[in-house]
């Protein structure tokens, strides 16, 4: 078994502001080499993990480790050239071209006065290669559609060449063709370069497609850890998202057919 | 319509791909604007015999041109960039285009501790750069202190520029109060509060040029981590930068440039304001470009405003931030319209 690259160990996170935590008393081992995926409800804790192991948001309670150590001691530039986090939402200034976007992945690598090497350059076409957005790459941010912004964004922690990444919802915007050539590349760099990633998903069958381990989130908790097959099950998908479903297995890929809401359609 | 809005936008954008086009267009501009503020008034001093008129004493026009014209223009040149430059990078920090050091009180709080000084302790009067970039700074901390109180990112759009124009208001109240009291003392009431550049000499540049010096090649040092504060936290942060050390550096900055400009020449407004969004609109928001053209436009238009100042309605001479207040005030509403609408 490889070594555990990035935990969190009992680790409490809540928002500025917020009144309860939305993550409560989370244990989640990531292992180098290895693709966890996060499903669960809206608001179950998901992204708030995601921010925790990044580091952007400092646990109340409990650690996050990095190799390790303490994730919040090592310096951010560091951090930040073995990880790379896509968040959710974000925002982006008018008027910024694709490819600068893009190019600001290479800032950990290359200091704040230092000028771009012909490796940065690569690193910066390679993405956009990748993202299936060359074309595109002269045009503004806010010119682009939703699920070409989104790949923009996705480009940019490409460029990161980091060994590890943290993607909140990387799918969502996207349409079908781009959602799996996204899931294909990540699961071709894991096969290949050994790349280490942790991602929320929405899509039950695409979570069980891509990771070896999902996390079931519910109400700030892990709900159920492990393989797909064993995680996902019937019973969990009705205690967790409260619908009936029924989980199959078809040539080797898990198959989730929703039934509608437990409740909801019972009383129709 | 669209189709030519489009057209017009793909030529800017292969504009703002080659800067060194736009930086000698601007350049051309500041030396003509320069030349015009040294050669007219109430001696009209020919371009052709400018050059002479300053480097040779002997020269009839040499008092004019050299102790009293020259000094104004480089006093006049510095106050615009530092302006604009201090506007394009509190726009940056609070990463909202209506942010400007007159907007953000932030030359109110200079202001303020400079007229303290000046009638409090006038025997420290050398002290009063100093004073006003604390006056400054405080002005900055209070903000981001507001800002972060409320929640980690910056506060939504208008409440840091309306908890500005609040700070703004109060300390022009204080400052008017300071001056009343010590009517004999306090320079020239009108003149500070809107912003003038009459009478400046070469000491005076010297107190602005260094402030504004330092403070230009500090901001253009941090260009790079200027364009990551663009983005948003989380995604500034994911790539290495500390956000909130790079947003209070880039915050300092800000004061120490609008802390020498108010230091000779009042609370002059909104230059921070018009030049970096319209540099903006041109060339797009990275800071390699915007900060050098926002320096180089806002020296230009407060030499403009100066020259017109002095020879629209000669020998009567009007206070220049009154002139840019004429153009920045209703530049700052279409920007809020547009804003909110």
């Amino acid at each position: 078994m490889s070594t555990v690259v990035l935990a969190a160990e009992r680790v409490h996170l809540r928002h500025t502001g917020a009144e309860h935590d939305a993550v409560r008393d989370v244990i989640l081992e990531v292992r180098a080499g290895e693709i966890v995926a996060l499903v669960g409800p809206n608001g179950s804790g998901k992204s708030t993990l995601i921010a925790g192991l990044a580091r952007e948001l400092r646990p109340r309670a409990g650690w996050v480790r990095f190799e390790g150590g303490d994730a919040f001691r090592i310096p951010r530039r560091r951090f930040a050239q073995r990880v790379a986090l896509l968040p959710q939402e974000p925002a982006c200034p008018e008027g910024l071209t694709v490819e600068a976007l893009v190019g600001h992945g290479r800032h950990p690598h290359v200091g704040a006065f230092a000028a771009r090497t012909a490796h940065d350059e690569r690193a910066v076409r390679r993405a956009l290669a990748a993202m299936d957005l060359a074309d595109h790459r002269r045009r503004k941010v806010e010119t682009l559609s939703g699920g070409e912004r989104r790949r923009a964004w996705l480009a940019m922690t490409l460029a990161q060449e980091t060994d590890i990444l943290l993607l909140d919802e990387p799918t969502t915007a996207l349409d079908l063709r781009h959602q799996w050539e996204v899931l294909a590349l990540l699961a071709r760099a894991n096969q290949e370069r050994g790349l280490t990633v942790v991602v929320s998903l929405h899509d039950l069958e695409q979570a069980a497609w891509l990771a070896h381990r999902v996390a079931v989130m519910h109400r700030g908790r892990v709900y159920a850890a492990g393989e797909p097959a064993r995680c996902l099950t019937e019973e969990t998908l009705r205690d967790v998202f409260g619908v009936d479903s029924r989980v199959t297995k078809e040539d080797g890929s898990l198959r989730v057919r929703a039934q509608g809401p437990a409740d909801a359609l019972r009383s129709l | 319509m669209s189709a030519i809005a489009a057209r017009a936008r793909l030529h800017l954008a292969a504009r703002s791909e080659r800067p060194g086009l736009w930086i000698g267009g601007f350049g051309i501009a500041l030396l003509a604007s320069a030349m015009a503020a040294a050669g007219l008034g109430a001696v009209a001093v020919p371009p052709g015999q400018l050059g002479e008129a300053a480097l040779d004493s002997g020269h009839p026009l040499h008092a004019v041109v050299w102790d009293v014209r020259l000094p104004r223009v480089a006093a006049a040149a510095a106050v615009g960039a530092a302006l604009a430059v201090s506007g394009a990078l509190l726009q940056t920090v609070v990463r909202n285009p209506l942010a400007d050091p007159a907007v953000l009180g932030v030359t109110g709080g200079a202001g303020l501790a400079a007229v303290a000084t000046l009638v409090m302790v006038p025997e420290r009067s050398h002290w009063v750069p100093a004073f006003a970039f604390a006056g400054g700074m405080a002005t900055v901390g209070i903000l981001l202190a507001l800002a972060w109180l409320r929640s980690r990112v910056v506060a939504g759009p208008l409440r840091i520029v309306l908890s500005g124009v609040a700070l703004q208001a109060v300390f022009f109240a204080a400052i008017a109060l300071l001056m009343f009291a010590f009517a004999d003392r306090a320079p020239s009431f009108t003149a500070f509060l809107v912003g003038s550049l009459n009478g400046l000499g070469w000491s005076d540049v010297a107190v602005v040029a260094l402030p504004t010096g330092i403070g230009l090649v500090a901001s253009l040092a941090a260009i790079r981590t200027l364009d990551l504060l663009l983005l948003d936290d989380s995604t500034a942060g994911g790539l290495g930068l500390s956000v909130r050390r790079a947003r209070f550096g880039a915050a300092t900055v800000a004061a120490l440039l609008a802390a020498g400009a108010v230091s000779v020449a009042g609370l002059v407004g909104f230059v921070g304001l018009v030049v970096p969004n319209a540099v903006r609109l041109l060339v797009g928001p990275a800071h390699a470009l915007l900060l050098t053209l926002s320096a180089i436009g806002g020296a230009t238009l407060v030499l403009l405003a100066d020259t017109g100042a002095r020879v629209s309605l000669a020998p009567l001479e009007l206070p220049v931030g009154a002139l840019l207040a004429l153009i920045g005030g209703p530049y700052f509403l279409v920007l809020l319209w547009r804003k909110l609408g």
